[in-house]
Formats: structure tokens, C-alpha cells, sequence
């Protein structure tokens, strides 16, 4: 018994050792450290954030100031915990401490690079989204549709790549809520809408109209999920492009509630 | 001393004379338990099948709650109500025991853990799933690691032990087994490095009888399935209940994932015994033989789902069997007396074998394992079936089984253990939106499916089948429903308003039949009106 002794005395000494304090400060992170946490990143983090955090479904992450982390420790604690009530996960099961550490360096030399500047014109971008009647399904500080994602934080949120393709191709990836459903009735009328709720006896689809339908699933013949579809209409064909990208400046700048 | 009795023997004549025949050498009217759950899995064979069987496919659109229970505080219950003595016993995480009355459902008594936000639960929630009840005493593990043994009619604690080191992952969350006077218990655990157990303490003292260590030290059998001191920290918790045979004296524990999860490069070899089916001798400690599912597994595919005793013919001869569906998607049948393998089928998608070879070992497809750009395999991190209780009828011969049909994309990354923290290895991206469940009902004489009924996601409700001839199911979305045992049709359902992370189990008070279920934070009873 005497190694049992042995291994549980050098694991509470360790289990005291990891007690103290993470290091956070980092700016001491050296080069390597900075490139571990490319690595990390780039396996576990792009998946949203896009490769060199330029953004995606995750914000853009070239900034000098993040929103949710305005110190070290609170970008490491990110890095563990996620942020809670957003689609930010945390990694404390996949990554140790010093990986987290690592990840965080590098996304704040992340903030030392320089953003790509916007092709477009937010101003003109406004306007674009008037005239094309993006309010009539979207909602930005409160005024507009509800069929559509709110976007007044959308800029925030997700990275330019992601706001151009969701105009672009908006089928391509579609938001947490909003999977479109087809519901076919035993008579035969298709209710197209996004899944607003579903258990195993009831669905509820909110269609373009933005009525929501209540249906008992013994009453219906079919239910298709369309992984691959929305709501939405492509707009690739609808604006020039120098209208896609002034759009895609404006979103982009929509930041939270004015 | 008393037994518990077995419930699933209630079906089979022989057996139904038991408690006549104690009325007659006590000389005392015996007590009716037939409408008794006494221990988590209803029984020593782990069936969660109930004799009962006034609730049946022609009446059970009449089942309406009787009563609700909603314990103080907040968290999800995944406990499965404990009837014993006229009285319910519930836990609510993070360590709570609650003593009900049956017809009211008011709380008798509660016994309470003081739980601080630095207990570790590393890589599980801040739950209990029930307790077990000998005599005058009922038995509940906690988070912080101990066993602690409570008055049954007053909840005043009579013992505590310390089982498990929590700052360095030990935990307890599942109930405790009594079996001959002892208590057994295991730990989770198998994310932060620990080296996992299983226990068995004396009832009536809490003194620890014996120690069975799932991961063999230098020198013991198995151990040269282990590379370096990789033992020290090679996982292999026992962190749900297990099953016993008293004929042949023999436990039946499903075992852990090894350590560290994802990142098996420290561990190469098969890693005894972890993600195994182990046989232990109750009075000795000692495994009599064990199975390995998953040879040294690297998804966190661990074999802790309940095993189930079934006695049925497999080719032509009555075999005395341990079935389990596995969180590696292969259901398997072994002999339990020998160990031996007789049948294996996978009963949900899996792309990581080929299938198993005479033994019953898999057949691997190459490059499944995670890896730094990530690997795409079904099933996901959470298994094909995970800790939801599967259910056996003895009366259809189908084992019930919740059922996940979901894929990640599974992460390899460095790691280094750290006592208290993850030692995991990796990570997993999960194909949410590609994920369904189901439960399914696979025949245990040829682990084929015989039918399903879908669920619009994978589920993390247990399932219960009854002699009345139905299965009992829940869902993430709340429902609560009942099966045609045979069929799989649905005949009743109730929303609760939660998600059912837990068992459904049934009792009777005053002649009638009840089915309880807890959903999100409340303990739901239903009866026939």
C-alpha cells in the first residue's frame, strides 16, 4: 500500500500546486506559445471564428478590445467556460490550462493584426437595406419583421464572411431556430415554416407570414426537415455588388441597441 | 437479515410463493411488497420491469397525475423514486434526499448535503440519481465523495465514509447496490485521471469490506495491457449501478472510459479494465471474469450502461444471460456465469467497426480515431445509449433501449494530467442538427430491432416496461409517454414542461397502480382516474 500512499500524497501536493492562480498575463506568452495557440485555434476555434479569427458563424476576432473580455483572465476564463447565454462554448474539458492560456495569447495577438477594411460604405449600406425590404422580415433596434433573424447585435456576432454568404446564399448555413420544416397534412397541403418548437407529438412552424401553426404529428402525413434550406431568398441576383457589399458594411456595424 | 426481493421473480410461479411462505415461518401476515420499487433499477437483474399490471394498453389513455413534487433548490433531477415501506425516496443534485408519502406526496423528511461550489464534478452534472434501501436505512452517495447512510423513517444520518478523493475527480452520483448485507457503491470520475473502484461497505457499520480496482496495478492480471505508469491515471470509473446475480453471488458492473479520453498515445494497449463488463465474486472483491467492449477506446465510449440479467434461449439452450446495449453502438449478449460471448450486433449507426470477430472483439476501420483536424464517427462522444435505463420484458422478450443516433467529429489534443482538472485529450464537435432518437426494441435472442419509436432527438430518459404490456419513455422536449410493449405504438402521452433526465419506475399504494417520472425539476406521479 505504501506507493498508494506515495501517489495520493504527490496528488494532493500537485492538486495544491494547480490551486494557485492560472498565469493570465499575456502578454508574456512567447512565440511558441503564440503558435501552439494558432494550432489549437485553428483546430478547435476556427470552426466559427474562421481561420486567423477573421469571422464567421463567431465574431471576428481582430480587435483590440473584446466585447466580453476586457482583461486577460477574462479572455482565458472565455476560453475554459464559453460565455454564457450565447452560442460560445467553452473548452475546459478539451483543453489544459496552459492550452487555454496558449489560445487566449494568440487571440489577442489576434487584436494587434489589422482588420481587412470593408469594401463597402455602412451609410449607403443602410439605405440598401430599406430598399430591399430587409425590414419586412428583419428587426433592427426594434423597428422591422419577425420572420427573420433580429439583427440589431449581428455585428457582434458574426463575422463578415458569414453576413456576406447569408445574403449571398442564405440556405448555406441558417441560425440556431430557425431549421425550415415542411409539414404535409393528410389532405395534402405543404405548411412550409421555420421550427419554432417540436417535441414528439406536437410541431409548431412559423411560415413566411410569420403565422405560427400548431400540429399534432399523428395528424400529419409527412414532416421533411430541410437541413440544407431557408426562408430567406437569395439576394445574389438582386443587388449589384457594390449594393452587397455597402449592405454588408452596414450589418457589419450593428453592434448591439442604439 | 432481510432480502430484498427480487420484483421481475413476481412473473414466475415458483417464485410468486415467497411470500406466502414467509407469512407462514414468521407466523405474522408477511408484508405485501409487490407494489414496491426497491432499488434503482427496480431489481438485482436490472430489468426496470414492473409486475404490475393494472395500467394496459386498453385503459392507459385514463392515466392522469395524481400528485407533483418539486424538491427546493434548482438543477434537472435524474433520480428514479425508490419505493420501500410505504414511503418514496427521491434525491435532487447536488445531494438531497427526500422521503415521500405516497398518496400526498408531501415530503416526510429531507436530508440535506452542504455542497460548496468547490466540490468538483468533472465532466458530469451537479446530480444524484437515487438511493438504495436496506432494512431501517437508506443509502446515498455524494458529490463530495462519500457514502452516508440515513435513517429510512427519519433521515437522521447514522454513518458517513469517505470513499472517493474529490479534489481529485472522485464523485458519486449514482445509487448505491445492497446486496448480503453490503454496499456497494462506485465513483465517477473518468475525466480527471482518477483510477476507478468499486466498494463494497457493511451495512449495518459503513467499514469497507473489500476494494476492486478496475485498473490493475504492476504485476496483477491485466496490468501489461497498460504502457508505463499509465495505470496510475488510466480512468475506469463505475460511476452507474450495476446488477447481481444471488444464485451465483456474482456483481455485474459496467466499467469506464480509460484515461485520458481522446489521446490514447500514453496508453497504448487494451487497457483492462476499462470500458468492460466486469463479474465480481461478492464476498471476495474479485473479478471472476470480465469483457472488454471497447479494447483500449478512444471516444469515451465506456460500458457503465446498465447490464441486464436475461434468462432465454440462445440456440436452442436455456442460457442464464447478461445483455447489454452499448455505448459503442454494439448490442452484446455474454453467458453470465462464464463471461463468454455469444452474440454481438451493432443496433444503431456506427462507423468506427466492421464488425466483431468470434470473440466478440471489434473489427476496426482504419483512421476512426480523433485526431487534431478532427474525424467524423458515429456514434458521438454520448454513445449510442448512454445512462438512461434501458428496460427488459421477460413477457415479450425485448430489451427497450433509448437510443442515440448522432455523430461528432471527435478532437485529439496534447495533454498532461493536473490533479482536480480534465484529463481528457480532445474534444468533440457534435452534428446537432443531423441527431435523432429513438426507443428501440431489439430482440435479445438475435439483437435484431424488432421497432422503433422516434424521438426528435437523442434522449437522456430511461425507459420502463410493465406486465401490463406497456413501455414507458420520455423525451428532451418533455413528453412522457406509453408504448405498446409489442408494438412500440403510442397509446398516452403527458407533457411536462422539462426535460426527463431520468427513469420511470412504478409502484402501488392502496391497490392501484402509479408510474412516476421526473421532468425538468419536478417528480411527476400519474395513476388511472
Amino acid at each position: 500500500m505504501k506507493w498508494l500512499l506515495l501517489v495520493i500524497v504527490s496528488m494532493v501536493a500537485a492538486a495544491a500546486a494547480a490551486a494557485q492562480p492560472a498565469v493570465a498575463r499575456l502578454n508574456t506568452a512567447g512565440a511558441s506559445d503564440v503558435a501552439a495557440g494558432q494550432r489549437i485555434f485553428d483546430s478547435q476555434c476556427a470552426w466559427c471564428h474562421g481561420a486567423g479569427g477573421t469571422g464567421g458563424t463567431g465574431p471576428d476576432l481582430r480587435r483590440s478590445s473584446l466585447r466580453h473580455a476586457a482583461t486577460d483572465e477574462a479572455l482565458v476564463g472565455i476560453v475554459r467556460n464559453g460565455i454564457p447565454g450565447t452560442e460560445m462554448p467553452g473548452f475546459a474539458v478539451a483543453l489544459t490550462e496552459r492550452m487555454a492560456w496558449q489560445t487566449a495569447a494568440y487571440v489577442k495577438s489576434l487584436g494587434r493584426t489589422k482588420p481587412a477594411s470593408l469594401l463597402g460604405n455602412a451609410k449607403r449600406g443602410a439605405k440598401v437595406y430599406e430598399s430591399s425590404g430587409c425590414g419586412s422580415c428583419h428587426t433592427v433596434n426594434g423597428v422591422g419583421g419577425i420572420s427573420g433573424p433580429e439583427l440589431t447585435s449581428v455585428g457582434a456576432l458574426r463575422g463578415v464572411p458569414y453576413l456576406r454568404e447569408s445574403i449571398v446564399k442564405p440556405a448555406a448555413a441558417h441560425p440556431t431556430g430557425y431549421l425550415v420544416v415542411v409539414a404535409t397534412t393528410k389532405s395534402g397541403e405543404d405548411i412550409r415554416g421555420v421550427r419554432v418548437n417540436e417535441d414528439v407529438f406536437w410541431i409548431h412552424l412559423r411560415d413566411a407570414g410569420g403565422n405560427v401553426h400548431a400540429l399534432e404529428k399523428s395528424q400529419l402525413a409527412k414532416v421533411e426537415r430541410q437541413l440544407d434550406a431557408s426562408l430567406m431568398p437569395s439576394y445574389e441576383s438582386r443587388l449589384a455588388a457594390a449594393d452587397l457589399d455597402d449592405l454588408v458594411a452596414y450589418l457589419a456595424t450593428l453592434r448591439g441597441a442604439q | 437479515m432481510k432480502h430484498i426481493p427480487s420484483r421481475s421473480g413476481g412473473l414466475k410461479p415458483l417464485r410468486c410463493m415467497w411470500p406466502i411462505a414467509i407469512a407462514f415461518v414468521a407466523g405474522v401476515v408477511a408484508q405485501d411488497r409487490s407494489g414496491e420499487w426497491p432499488m434503482y433499477s427496480g431489481s438485482y437483474r436490472a430489468e426496470r420491469f414492473s409486475s404490475l399490471k393494472e395500467i394496459t394498453p386498453s385503459n392507459v389513455s385514463r392515466l392522469r397525475p395524481v400528485w407533483v413534487y418539486q424538491p427546493p433548490g434548482t438543477g434537472s433531477l435524474e433520480t428514479t423514486p425508490v419505493v420501500v415501506n410505504g414511503l418514496m425516496y427521491v434525491t435532487a443534485g447536488p445531494t438531497m434526499v427526500q422521503a415521500l408519502d405516497l398518496r400526498s406526496g408531501k415530503s416526510i423528511w429531507e436530508w440535506t448535503r452542504p455542497i460548496g461550489q468547490s466540490v468538483l464534478n468533472l465532466g458530469f452534472p451537479r446530480v444524484n440519481r437515487g438511493v438504495a434501501v436496506l432494512d431501517s436505512t437508506v443509502y446515498v452517495g455524494t458529490l463530495d465523495g462519500y457514502l452516508v447512510a440515513l435513517d429510512a423513517k427519519a433521515g437522521v444520518e447514522r454513518w458517513s465514509v469517505h470513499v472517493g478523493e474529490n479534489p481529485l475527480g472522485h464523485s458519486i452520483t449514482a445509487a448505491p447496490l445492497v446486496v448480503d448485507n453490503k454496499v456497494i457503491v462506485g465513483v465517477s470520475g473518468g475525466e480527471a485521471g482518477i483510477r476507478g473502484f468499486l466498494d463494497a461497505y457493511d451495512a449495518k457499520s459503513g467499514k469497507q469490506l473489500w476494494r476492486f480496482y478496475t485498473v490493475p496495478s504492476p504485476g496483477e492480471p491485466g496490468s501489461q495491457s497498460w504502457q508505463g505508469d499509465s495505470w496510475v491515471h488510466g480512468g475506469g470509473a463505475t460511476w452507474l449501478t450495476g446488477a447481481y446475480d444471488p444464485q451465483l453471488k456474482l456483481l455485474y458492473w459496467g466499467t469506464g472510459n480509460p484515461g485520458p479520453d481522446w489521446n490514447g498515445d500514453s496508453r497504448k494497449g487494451d487497457n483492462l479494465y476499462t470500458s468492460s463488463l466486469v463479474a465480481i465474486d461478492i464476498e471476495t472483491g474479485k473479478a471472476r471474469w470480465h469483457f472488454q467492449f471497447t479494447p483500449h477506446d478512444v471516444h469515451d465510449w465506456d460500458a457503465n450502461q446498465i447490464p441486464v440479467l436475461v434468462d432465454a434461449e440462445i440456440n436452442g439452450r436455456p442460457r442464464q444471460l447478461v445483455v447489454q446495449a452499448n455505448r459503442n453502438a454494439f448490442f452484446y449478449v455474454l453467458d453470465r456465469k462464464t463471461g463468454e460471448y455469444l452474440l454481438g450486433a451493432p443496433y444503431a449507426k456506427q462507423t468506427w467497426a466492421k464488425g466483431l470477430d468470434e470473440k466478440g472483439r471489434p473489427i476496426l476501420v482504419p483512421d476512426m480515431d480523433p485526431s487534431e483536424k478532427g474525424t467524423l464517427v458515429y456514434p458521438s462522444l454520448q454513445g449510442s445509449t448512454n445512462w438512461a435505463s434501458p428496460s427488459y420484458s421477460p413477457l415479450t422478450g425485448y430489451l427497450y433501449v433509448p437510443v442515440r443516433e448522432m455523430g461528432s467529429i471527435y478532437f485529439k489534443t496534447p495533454v498532461e494530467y493536473k490533479p482536480g482538472t480534465y484529463y481528457t485529450g480532445g474534444s468533440e464537435k457534435r452534428l446537432d442538427e443531423e441527431s435523432w432518437g429513438a426507443v428501440r426494441a431489439i430482440d435479445v435472442k438475435t439483437g435484431k430491432k424488432v421497432w422503433d419509436f422516434e424521438l426528435p432527438s437523442p434522449p437522456w430518459a430511461g425507459v420502463l416496461s410493465t406486465a401490463g404490456g406497456l413501455v414507458f419513455g420520455g423525451s428532451n422536449e418533455g413528453n412522457f409517454y406509453a408504448l405498446d410493449a409489442s408494438t412500440g405504438k403510442p397509446l398516452w402521452q403527458f407533457q411536462t414542461g422539462g426535460q426527463i433526465r431520468s427513469g420511470p419506475m412504478s409502484f402501488a399504494v392502496g391497490g392501484r397502480q402509479h408510474v412516476a417520472v421526473a421532468g425538468g425539476h419536478a417528480l411527476f406521479v400519474f395513476a388511472l382516474e
